[in-house]
């Protein structure tokens, strides 16, 4: 008898939610989790009694995670104290200027008629065009496969207003987002969350262009922090039967005449099972854990193809003060061709911007209760290249930290850098080596139209058999929604195929 | 001596490589740079389809 009907590799988002719903199917389910708790990119630290989040920074576009939740026989509301984030988002401009949005979809139009009556005019025709397409692609894209071009029939056949989108994914986030808006300003409210994808705004398929409305669906932050959400999806894959190995590597998925048979861990244990859903990066997968020798030429072609999405060094900043902002998230203004130099001249390039960039998240904003009573926490995502031009991550490292918290003293928040008490910093190979993320890519591969859907590792393997993929490196690809909804399409493959 | 008729192919060519070298000029940048990528890849999309 097999030791379990499936392993799962990894207990990031994707692994343990995929874990958790196959253990509800009545699976023997065991996940493996190469670090000392689950999570991945979702989780939390504690440093001097601040707990901050290591990467994601917020829950928006909830749908597929309560589906999660919902099929595991509860609600996202009952296993976590969610505490809805309004304002959404705050904007600070160079002349020290800000502009902050409010959760209201209405208050928000009235805001931008006021920057640019055309613009405040086009905002509710954004705000339906967005809600349709959110509604097609949230029933099909974002929560069923998409790994071949049967799949692709069947969304369709689905939801026949998909049709309708299809075009928009020919077209870039930035097309989209410029055919509705014209004024600089109103743009550069609008353009930064382009990189939650992974890319700048002329290289995101068009559909994403739909964040800057879907932000006003709601955006959470789960009390406690982050982690609170991995931790929910543990405590109820256990209930289930789920069991979970922390600390334990594995370097090796065991195949046979092209079926998986079990896995080895880093001590030489060997166990086996009948399925393996993987979380980890595909290629790191079938390039080390399987081998070379298991592909067909023409698909290992396509596996070393992919290009990665950019790092994203992180600082995590604890404040014996109040910082003079006024939302969750904060983010440095800048248009579509700002965020685009940004991208081709300076991460392309290996090169470290010398101006504030990116976004800073004020956790503490919405819950006080992860820093100490009078104290607050910043984590600030400057973004980074991988490879730097002149120098590496490890010795940049202690200089990002300090030169971060100059800049961020200078304009945006004056006397930072008097009040920090505690400060550290995860870089891209930080991530790398502690996350197991090639090139300290939190988004895995890049998720532009080539490597979308039918071109991103199939969740099923088209290779080996009893093989399937979670994570982001599989269809839909990076996120808190996307990763989780991964997870549930490899549990709901694996009931379909592996009854 | 017969008199043919000829579909005026060679015009039809000449004109749609004119068109379409104007098409791409009066692109704005990140057009480009997104059919550039895309083209870039192009060749990968087979492969990737496989795995």
């Amino acid at each position: 008898m097999l030791d379990y009907d499936v392993i799962v590799i990894g207990g990031g988002l994707g692994g343990i939610s995929s874990g958790a719903l196959l253990a509800r199917q009545g699976r023997r389910v065991l996940v493996l989790e190469q670090s000392s708790q689950v999570g991945g990119c979702c989780s939390t630290f504690e440093k001097d009694g601040f707990h901050f989040d290591v990467g994601a920074s917020i829950i928006e576009i909830i749908q597929p995670i309560e589906k999660v939740f919902k099929m595991l026989g509860t609600t996202l509301q009952k296993e976590m104290d969610l505490i809805s984030c309004d304002p959404i988002m705050s904007f600070l401009f160079e002349n020290g200027q800000n502009i902050t949005y409010p959760l209201s979809v209405e208050k928000t139009g009235e805001m931008i008629r006021r920057i640019s009556p055309e613009d405040g005019s086009r905002w509710a025709e954004f705000c339906a065009f967005s809600q349709d397409l959110m509604d097609v692609t949230l029933d099909t894209f974002f929560s069923e496969p998409a790994s071949t071009l049967q799949d692709m029939a069947a969304l369709i056949k689905k939801n026949p207003r998909f049709m309708k989108f299809l075009p928009v994914f020919m077209t870039s986030y930035q097309s989209v987002l410029e055919k509705f808006f014209k004024n600089e300003t109103v743009l550069k409210t609008m353009s930064y969350q382009a990189f939650y994808f992974g890319l700048p705004p002329s290289l995101v398929p068009g559909p994403y262009a739909m964040v800057p409305y879907t932000e006003h669906e709601g955006i959470y932050y789960p009390k406690g922090g982050m982690i609170q959400i991995p931790l929910a999806l543990q405590r109820l894959g256990e209930k289930f039967g789920m069991e979970l190995r922390l600390n334990s590597h594995v370097t090796r998925v065991i195949i046979e005449k092209q079926r998986v048979k079990g896995v080895r861990l880093s001590d030489g244990t060997t166990i086996t099972c009948k399925q393996v859903v993987s979380n980890i990066n595909a290629r790191t997968l079938y390039l080390k854990l399987i081998g070379a020798e298991y592909l067909p030429s023409m698909a290992l072609r396509g596996l070393r193809s992919y290009e990665y999405s950019i790092s994203v060094p992180m600082v995590y900043i604890g404040l014996d003060y109040e910082p003079p902002l006024e939302a969750h998230h904060s983010i440095f203004a800048a248009s579509p061709e700002d965020m685009n130099r940004h991208y081709f001249e300076y991460i392309r390039k290996g090169k470290l911007a010398k101006k504030n960039f990116g976004l800073v998240c004020w956790s503490t904003h919405t819950d006080p209760s992860l820093a100490p009573s009078g104290h607050h926490i910043l984590n600030v995502i400057p973004e980074g290249g991988y490879y730097l031009r002149d120098t590496t991550w490890d010795e940049e490292k202690p200089h990002f930290i300090e030169r971060t918290i100059e800049n961020l003293s200078k304009k945006a928040i004056p006397g930072l850098k008097d009040h920090v008490v505690a400060a550290d910093c995860v870089t891209p190979l930080d991530f790398e080596r502690r996350l197991m993320l090639p090139e300290g890519a939190i988004y895995s591969f890049q998720q532009d139209l080539p490597a979308q859907a039918v071109f991103r590792p199939s969740a099923r393997s088209k290779v080996i058999s009893g093989l399937y993929l979670a994570g982001s490196s599989t269809h839909p690809g990076g996120g808190v929604p996307t990763t989780i909804a991964s997870g549930m399409i490899a549990a709901g493959l694996i009931s379909k195929y592996e009854s | 001596m017969r008199n043919h008729s000829h579909f005026p192919w060679f015009s039809l060519i000449m004109i749609g490589a004119v068109v379409s070298i104007i098409w791409w000029r009066l692109l704005p940048e990140h057009k480009k740079e997104f059919y550039r990528n895309l083209a870039r890849q192009a060749p990968d999309l087979p492969g990737r389809y496989m795995i």
